[in-house]
Order: C-alpha cells, then sequence, then structure tokens
C-alpha cells in the first residue's frame, strides 16, 4: 500500500508541476512557416542526431522501469522493496528524459531566430491538440 | 659685339628678324642659326610616299565601302546560338524536379519523438491506472 501511495503521489506531483508538453515542432506542418536556412536546417538535423542515442536508451529505460513496476504491481503478495526499486529506478528515468529534452530543446532554440521563436510559440498547439501527426511531411 | 638670343635666331627662321647682317659678322651666331634651319627643314619635309602606296591605300578604302556595314549572315547565325542557349538554359531550369528537401528528421526519429511525447504527456506510470479508476467517479 505504501508502494502505491507513493505512486500516486508521485504522479500527482507530476501533474501538478508539468512543464509545457514537450513539442516535437521539427516534425510538424509548423516547421514550413519558420522558413529555415540551409544551415539552421542542417543545425536542427544535428542536433536531433546527437541527442538521438541517449533518448533512444531513455525510452529504453523508461520502459523497462514501467514493465518492472507492472510486474510488481501484478505479484500476488507486493514486495514494497522491489517496487520501490522500480519506482525509483522509472522515477529517476523520467527525470533525465526531461533532463535531456529540455537540453535539446535549448540547443534547438538557440538555432533560431527570435522572430522564429516567437512564431513557433504563436502556432505551438494548445493543451489536447497532437504535438504530432503521423502523416506529417515536414518538407 | 653681342650674340642672337635664341628668340632672335627664332625669329631670323621665319623672317620675322629685320636685320639679319649680324649672322655675317659673327659666326657663332651663323652656326647656331644654320643649325636651327637645318633642323627646322628636316622637321617640316615631307615624308616620301610611294605611289604603290597611296594605290593600295585607295583600294583598300574601295574594299571595305563595298563591303556592307553589317554581316547580317553572322549576326543571324550568332543570334541563332544565343536564343538556343537560352532556351536550353530555361527548359532545364524549369523541368528540373525542384531539389528535394532533406526532412529534418527521419521516419525513425519521429516514431522516436511520437513515443517520447507520449511517455511527456503521462503523469503516471502505467500499473498505477487501475489505481486511478477508484477516485474517478
Amino acid at each position: 500500500m505504501r508502494a502505491i501511495a507513493i505512486l500516486l503521489a508521485f504522479s500527482l506531483s507530476l501533474a501538478a508541476q508539468l512543464p509545457k508538453p514537450f513539442y516535437p515542432w521539427w516534425s510538424s506542418p509548423v516547421v514550413k512557416d519558420l522558413n529555415l536556412n540551409q544551415d539552421q536546417r542542417i543545425q536542427v538535423r544535428t542536433t536531433i542526431r546527437g541527442y538521438r542515442g541517449r533518448l533512444l536508451d531513455l525510452r529504453s529505460q523508461i520502459e523497462a522501469a514501467e514493465r518492472d513496476l507492472e510486474y510488481q504491481f501484478n505479484q500476488q503478495q507486493v514486495d514494497g522493496v522491489k517496487a520501490n526499486e522500480a519506482i525509483e529506478r522509472l522515477a529517476k528515468a523520467r527525470a533525465d528524459l526531461t533532463r535531456t529534452l529540455s537540453q535539446m530543446s535549448l540547443k534547438l532554440r538557440a538555432v533560431l531566430s527570435q522572430q522564429q521563436w516567437q512564431e513557433l510559440q504563436k502556432r505551438r498547439p494548445s493543451k489536447g491538440q497532437p504535438t504530432i501527426s503521423p502523416d506529417t511531411d515536414p518538407r | 659685339m653681342t650674340h642672337w638670343t635664341d628668340e632672335q635666331i627664332t625669329h631670323w627662321l621665319y623672317g620675322l628678324e629685320p636685320e639679319a647682317a649680324h649672322l655675317e659678322e659673327c659666326s657663332d651666331c651663323r652656326g647656331r642659326a644654320e643649325n636651327a634651319a637645318a633642323r627646322k627643314s628636316a622637321a617640316t619635309t615631307k615624308p616620301e610616299v610611294s605611289w604603290e602606296f597611296l594605290a593600295e591605300q585607295r583600294r583598300s578604302i574601295n574594299r571595305r565601302m563595298e563591303r556592307p556595314l553589317y554581316d547580317w549572315p553572322r549576326i543571324r547565325a550568332f543570334a541563332s546560338v544565343v536564343m538556343l542557349l537560352l532556351v536550353a538554359v530555361l527548359s532545364f531550369n524549369l523541368l528540373r524536379p525542384p531539389a528535394a528537401t532533406v526532412p529534418l528528421a527521419t521516419p525513425a526519429d519521429e516514431r522516436l519523438f511520437s513515443d517520447l511525447v507520449a511517455i511527456d504527456q503521462s503523469t503516471e506510470p502505467r500499473a498505477v491506472k487501475p489505481i486511478r479508476s477508484l477516485f474517478e467517479e
């Protein structure tokens, strides 16, 4: 029960302090309106490529932690210690993801001019709207 | 006895010096005057031009007068080549497919970011979701 209470508190605190959701604008049609020049396009691609490996690792870590936690929850007798360890791993992986995504976003922000950044803010989808579409053609 | 100045010698050369008796008395001035006269003669003597040279010059002028002012066949050929080149360049630019822009993210990257957006937007672990339903009406 303690593990469940901690998890609920963790998820509620996440919901309470969550910054604006991560927005992969480079994969959305918005990118057309930003009129990125060739140099900027190269910098964006390079930045994304540079973070790809780390983000793949973090996705795997989060997925593994989610599975561990589900496994602990599904046990006949919930092992509080093991469940808490899984919670810690998940919380850490999610924190690392937030940190890494924020650092990548900061680098990408540095590529944009002030005008492009303002344009991006204007066109950022409001809450509830999808931030990435499956049929996106970023060209 | 004073010698003639250069100006007096020049005047003498052009017949403006009324008194020329000095030259008979002074060998120095006579020498200078003869020298000046020789230089003037050399400068003013017309060069000898042969009759053949003048005839050739006249023939050359006549040939050029008979030739048309513009060489139209050549101009037409040149203009055709220029037009052909122009058409070729324009066609190349118009018919060439636009350079493909490399997308900023690969399809694999887009899938990755789509997953990350889902993770980022979920506020609770999957395992907790059944518990949450206890608190929802």
